[in-house]
């Protein structure tokens, strides 16, 4: 049987139970979910989208799925976590597994009209909103992963943001995954900016698993007139997580967008975001930072595609690539026929610390307009011998200069981070992190404990 | 005391000194002089350990340490420094968070604990009015963006910073303007002791008016073929080179 029948198998087993414990909205478009995964199933061809990565040998152990939605934690479900970047006052909602939990308190400082909470209690309270956007936005790409997660799907989190309202606070959503057992979990999200509203969001990904896990992951952002959006993700699981993470991402005219992806601890990753504007004048600045060692991989897969006139794009990944660990980097620009004035600019650059590692980059270009600005650019090198040297007649050891140097090379990432407290904690991350001292996300008392 | 004895080196397999022999005693500056490609910075770099140079034979020993078993780093904490001939850039790498790591390392390697923010603030402050380096310097990369004469400044800053016992100036006057020439060599004085030591490559007289040296040493081809007083250092300036490589050749 192949890697991908199993799932198709289970689904003609199980699809009752799946669909009995999810809303109505996620059960509908299972259907069609299914008949593009089947595609999937019997085609041998290899996609381009996977180049770098090989998804069906990564689906091909047998993962247990908790379709009956047994509790894993044993913890109360409303615990505060230890998690808080000082002076961000952010307003969490923990997600264990599939499942979202924000506290009423939590709830109670976000504006009138907002909507934080699960799809299950969506359906009740704002179900329309659910039926309009739920997957209006990845079904139309053809992906396995986010076929097989449609298909899977329980249960997710919404956060819809009403016309004109800006929430001045961060939301943070710390999505751990749980189990004592090898897990598949399917994780879903939906975002909604209607016009001129505004939000920050700070999505975390952390692991209390020690067994092997996989998530998929879906995200459809819709972001409207006017609207801002700034994004962070942050991932600090572990060498047994594998983590598919697909975000279908449109925005609207004037609106802007800053987009940042942090793997700092991982097993493999792969990241795939597909852009799209809709609205002219509308501007989205991606930035990746992915640390890696061991045999730790990272797959960044970005297009952004400019359907219309005066829209701005930008993409700046760096990667620190240590011991046999692998990095990849496709980022795609698509400018349509019959636009004007559309800019773009791609960066990819790599740091091959270790002798093993290794780099794949691809930065590509599809015009079809000629009143365009578009430039790519990629880099694989390795430390500034002369800056090591340097720094060593100094009197910085070696190894401390090479952290110099990695860090000072992401911090031309970082220092893109508009909030002052966002961009502190993460610099203290990456240093951390590229010291060794921290193996996976251990809350911020322990960052707090060393600075 | 730094004794360098018969000291051979090569970069890249080609043998570049070819048998140094040079002695200078706590408390002097001592200026070293000698044509393009002689091997005045190889000299430099070998004696603070750079990696591209290879020594094949002789010994470094400096205040009765055996210099040339220890690592850049752990020379420096014993107390050399160099100021480069052509400082790099390190972007992203700030002046102040580069001297913290800097000090820090050197305090650690003499068991010493770290300085406190305050106190590093205050050094950092005191020493860059000695050479006349503005505030907003330490929060940029190192040397990123910096003229080639705010370079050499920067350089001096460094030593001054970190307060070595034995510093080597790799024309550090070149790309200096005559004023700030005047700051960084009076600088350098001010912090000479009784038991510092400092050598001195130039190319030009205006560096010995400023330094008044001790001693000063002529290497061609990778020897040190003459030394002598300040005065030979004026007579290099009147006539050049040609005479002492003739005269070196016909001894030969
Ligand atoms: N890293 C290197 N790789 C190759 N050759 C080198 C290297 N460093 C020095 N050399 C060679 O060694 C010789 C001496 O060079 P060095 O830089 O020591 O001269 P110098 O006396 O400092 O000259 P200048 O007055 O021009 O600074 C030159 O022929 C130079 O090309
Ligand atoms: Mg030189």
């Amino acid at each position: 049987m192949s890697a991908l029948q199993q799932y198709i198998n289970l689904y003609h087993d199980a699809s009752e139970l799946v669909c009995e414990r999810a809303v109505d909205v996620l059960n509908m478009a299972r259907p069609e979910a299914e008949r593009q995964f089947c595609a999937f199933v019997d085609s041998t061809a290899k996609l381009e989208d996977y180049k770098y990565t090989d998804y069906k040998t990564l689906l091909a152990p047998d993962y247990g799925l908790n379709l009956r939605r047994l509790s894993f934690s044993s913890a109360s479900k409303y615990k505060k976590p230890s998690c808080s970047i000082a002076q961000m006052d952010s307003v969490v909602v923990q997600m264990e597994n599939d499942v979202p939990y924000i506290s009423s308190e939590d709830l109670a400082r976000l504006p009138k009209g907002v909507f934080v909470g699960s799809f299950s209690e969506a359906a009740i309270q704002v179900p329309q909103i659910l039926e309009n956007y739920y997957g209006k936005f990845a079904e139309k790409h053809s992906d396995p992963l986010t076929s097989l997660n449609t298909l899977f799907v329980q249960e997710g989190l919404l956060i819809f943001v009403p016309s004109g309202c800006k929430i001045d606070r961060p939301l943070q959503v710390i999505s751990t995954t749980h189990s004592n057992q090898p897990l598949m979990c399917h994780q879903r999200l939906l975002v909604i900016l209607e016009d001129g509203a505004s939000l920050t969001l700070l999505h975390c990904d952390e692991t209390a698993a020690t067994v092997d896990t996989l998530t998929t992951q879906v995200g459809e952002i819709v972001v409207g007139r006017e609207s801002e959006l700034q994004m962070f993700l942050l991932e600090e699981t572990g060498v047994q997580h594998t983590r598919f993470h697909q975000v279908y991402l449109q925005q609207d005219k004037d609106s802007s967008v800053e987009w940042f992806d942090l793997t700092l601890q991982n097993g493999y990753t792969r990241n795939t975001l597909r852009g799209c504007f809709v609205g002219e004048n509308a501007s989205l600045a991606t930035y990746g930072v992915a640390l890696a060692s061991g045999k730790q991989r990272v797959d960044n897969n970005l297009l952004v595609r400019h359907e219309v006139s005066n829209c701005r794009s930008t993409m700046l990944y760096k990667y620190v690539l240590d011991d046999q660990s692998v990095g990849a980097f496709a980022g795609k620009v698509y400018v349509a026929q019959g636009t004007v004035k559309n800019e773009s600019e791609q960066t990819n650059a790599n740091l091959c610390a270790g002798n093993d590692a290794r780099a794949y980059s691809q930065p590509m270009l599809e015009i079809y307009a000629d009143d365009v600005q578009c430039s790519h650019g990629s880099t694989v090198g390795k430390l500034d011998e002369a800056a090591l040297f340097y720094m060593q007649q100094r009197g910085i050891p070696l190894a401390e200069a090479r952290l110099m140097l990695q860090h000072a090379f992401v911090g031309e990432v970082l220092e893109h981070i508009p909030i002052e407290a966002l961009r502190q904690r993460l610099s203290i991350l990456t240093d951390l992190r590229l010291r060794g001292k921290r193996e996976k996300c251990q809350g911020c008392k322990a960052v707090d404990a060393c600075y | 005391m730094l004794e360098i004895k018969d000291l051979h080196a090569e970069v890249e397999g080609k043998e570049i000194l070819k048998g140094i022999d040079l002695t200078i005693p706590n408390g002097e500056v001592h200026v070293l002089m000698g044509p393009n490609g002689s091997g005045k910075s190889t000299l430099s770099n070998v004696l603070v350990g750079h990696p591209k140079y290879t020594v094949t034979q002789g010994s470094v020993i400096f205040n009765g340490i055996n210099l040339l078993s220890l690592s850049a780093a752990d020379r420096a904490h014993e107390g050399i420094f160099m100021s480069f001939q052509a400082p790099t850039e390190i972007p992203g790498v700030s002046m102040t968070n580069f001297l913290r790591a800097a000090i820090n390392a050197k305090r650690e390697y003499h068991k010493l604990p770290a300085l406190s923010a305050s106190d590093f603030l205050k050094l950092l402050r005191e020493k860059r009015k000695l050479v006349g380096l503005d505030a907003h310097f330490m929060n940029r990369g190192v040397n990123e963006g910096f003229s080639g004469g705010e370079r050499k400044r920067n350089e001096i800053f460094q030593m001054a910073v970190l307060e070595p016992l034995f510093s080597i100036l790799d024309e550090t006057d070149s790309g200096l303007d005559v004023d700030a020439l005047r700051i960084v060599a009076e600088g350098f004085n001010t912090l000479r002791t009784e038991s510092t030591s400092a050598l001195v490559i130039t190319h030009y007289q205006r560096m010995l008016d400023y330094l008044r040296p001790d001693r000063v040493h002529v290497l061609v081809d990778g020897r040190v073929v003459q030394s002598g007083t300040i005065d030979l250092g004026y007579e290099i300036e009147a006539r050049g080179f040609d005479w002492i490589k003739s005269a070196v050749s016909s001894d030969n």
